[in-house]
């Protein structure tokens, strides 16, 4: 029995109303397309590295991911082909001629994923369960209903004029699905990414933080610069190469993830700081999740864009360190110039970091 | 019980960045050096707001506080809202839903924060015995 899989990218769904006009007026630079937030690290490893990882472990022998190449952290195990393609309908395309290909290199059953969601299921139970049904397509379910995750048989896919991937709501419907009964969370918006994160603090999932547990709760990631005066209160995680200023405060399900910096005197609680995120002095980071210039409110449900370095800022491009192979018939991709960071903060800000010093000056 | 010194309203810009900013302290600076400036900032048109607007909100303020006057905040969007909310901006000025209100509250006397009704409950607990030169009726332990 030969096993292969296939994980394709989706974009970022949102639940939030989007601000854009926020910044109307404001030079800024938006990204072409939200890369989705399995593609995001939560505690310092993205949902897209731990399926790979999580099929490593199962029998499946081949692992292709075909995303978008503005993902953060393409999986670089070796035994994984990784493709990349901008528009989700050519990534769909990629993945159809990777399954041809695979039929007929003599693969019997794929597993497709489009992610997406988090799934923590059997592997060898779902596909028993698949091969007990004799079905060419099983796709897995949960209480809600679709997962994107789906058995496929490629005698099937040899037989027919196969063109149908992302399978459609008719070429699954007459298939008995799998009920999922393991830990489930679509990642659709921002709000399911913070409760990953507390679920995962919570141990209600397997997902565990990386590097070390330095006090019970507190996760700390390789070389992470934390100044003797910040506090950080547990469940947090500072990934690695994150930088905590003097007088921060880290606490209450946060996550930094890597390479990001929280400034003298801001606080971050119940909020995801995402990767090469700069947030400045002396602010009241709650309730939000924070990526590059992006904010999301998650009390008012809402996204904007803040282009104001003194606030929050970028601090680093978002591309794949080495080129990895593109799907063809895509244009080159554009070379994105770091954001500035504007290192001179308003007297206002410094006082607000003043502040929280006179504020913990009993407790330092 | 009303006061009657005028409310002065500023309907503020769509765009409140670095040079917006300046532009408007210069124009607000008479009315922060009359006496007992009462002023409203009418944030609904406001789409943009960065540090440089919460400087400006900052020293306005100040302004209005050394003259014995006060600055209050009215009608502002969800996004500007934010803005206010991580600077940690907004518990320092009262904010209303739209002008009529933050013009109003002007004309409240202060004092009717301390009508009876008014009180916090919770105040109640907090017996802070009698007053000063009444009787307890207790007996005061030899020393």
């Amino acid at each position: 029995m030969h096993l292969s899989a296939i994980l394709v990218t989706g974009n970022r769904y949102s639940s939030t109303t989007s601000s854009a006009d926020f910044a109307q007026g404001v030079q800024q630079q938006r990204q072409p397309e939200s890369v989705s937030l399995a593609c995001v690290d939560i505690l310092g490893q993205s949902v897209l590295d731990r399926t790979v990882a999580r099929l490593r472990g199962t029998r499946v022998a081949h692992i292709f991911v075909v995303a978008s190449p503005h993902c953060p952290c393409l999986p670089q195990t070796r035994g994984v082909k990784v493709t990349l393609a901008e528009q989700l309908a050519a990534r769909w395309s990629e993945a159809q001629r990777i399954l041809k290909k695979q039929a007929r290199r003599g693969i019997d059953t794929l597993l497709i994923a489009h992610l997406g969601a988090y799934a923590e299921f059997d592997f060898d139970r779902a596909l028993n369960f698949h091969r007990a049904q004799g079905q060419p397509v099983t796709p897995l379910h949960d209480h809600t209903g679709e997962l994107g995750y789906w058995f496929v048989e490629t005698e099937w896919v040899k037989s027919t004029d196969f063109h149908a991937l992302p399978f459609s709501h008719a070429v699954v419907r007459r298939s008995v699905p799998y009920l999922v009964d393991g830990y489930i969370n679509r990642l659709a918006n921002a709000h399911d990414f913070r409760r990953l994160v507390v679920d995962a603090f919570l141990g209600r999932c397997s997902i565990t933080p990386r590097g070390r547990e330095i006090r019970p709760g507190v996760w700390v990631d390789q070389d992470v610069q934390l100044h003797k005066t910040a506090r950080v209160v547990a469940p947090a995680y500072l990934g690695r190469n994150t930088s905590v200023h003097p007088f921060a405060v880290i606490t209450r399900f946060s996550n930094l993830e890597h390479r990001s910096q929280v400034g003298e005197g801001s606080v971050v609680a119940n909020a995801s700081v995402l990767p090469h995120t700069m947030i400045g002095r002396g602010l009241d980071v709650s309730a939000a999740l924070v990526d590059g210039n992006e904010w999301v409110d998650l009390r008012r449900n809402i996204a904007l864009q803040i282009p104001d370095p003194n606030l929050i800022s970028n601090a680093a491009v978002t591309r794949p360190a080495a080129p990895l192979p593109r799907a063809e018939h895509e244009a080159p991709e554009r070379d994105l110039q770091p954001a500035e960071l504007n290192l001179e903060y308003p007297g206002y800000l410094g006082r607000a970091a003043g502040r929280l010093l006179e504020v913990f000056k009993d407790e330092i | 019980m009303t006061t009657g010194k005028p409310v002065m309203v500023k309907a503020l810009p769509e765009v409140l960045d670095g040079t917006q900013a300046a532009v408007l302290f210069r124009e607000l600076a008479p009315i922060f050096e009359s006496d007992h400036p009462r002023v409203v900032f009418d944030f609904a048109a406001v789409r943009y707001l960065d540090s440089s607007g919460v400087e400006l909100l900052l020293r306005c303020m100040e302004e209005a506080m050394k003259r014995n006057g006060d600055l209050k905040l009215a009608a502002i969007p969800a996004p500007v809202a934010v803005i206010l909310e991580i600077t940690r901006v907004d518990r320092l000025f009262e904010i209303y839903d739209n002008c009529s209100d933050a013009v109003e509250s002007y004309h409240r006397f202060p004092t009717q924060a301390l009508q009876p009704e008014n009180v916090d409950p919770s105040l109640e607990k907090f017996d802070l015995g009698p007053a000063i030169g009444q009787k307890t009726g207790r007996t005061e332990p030899a020393s």
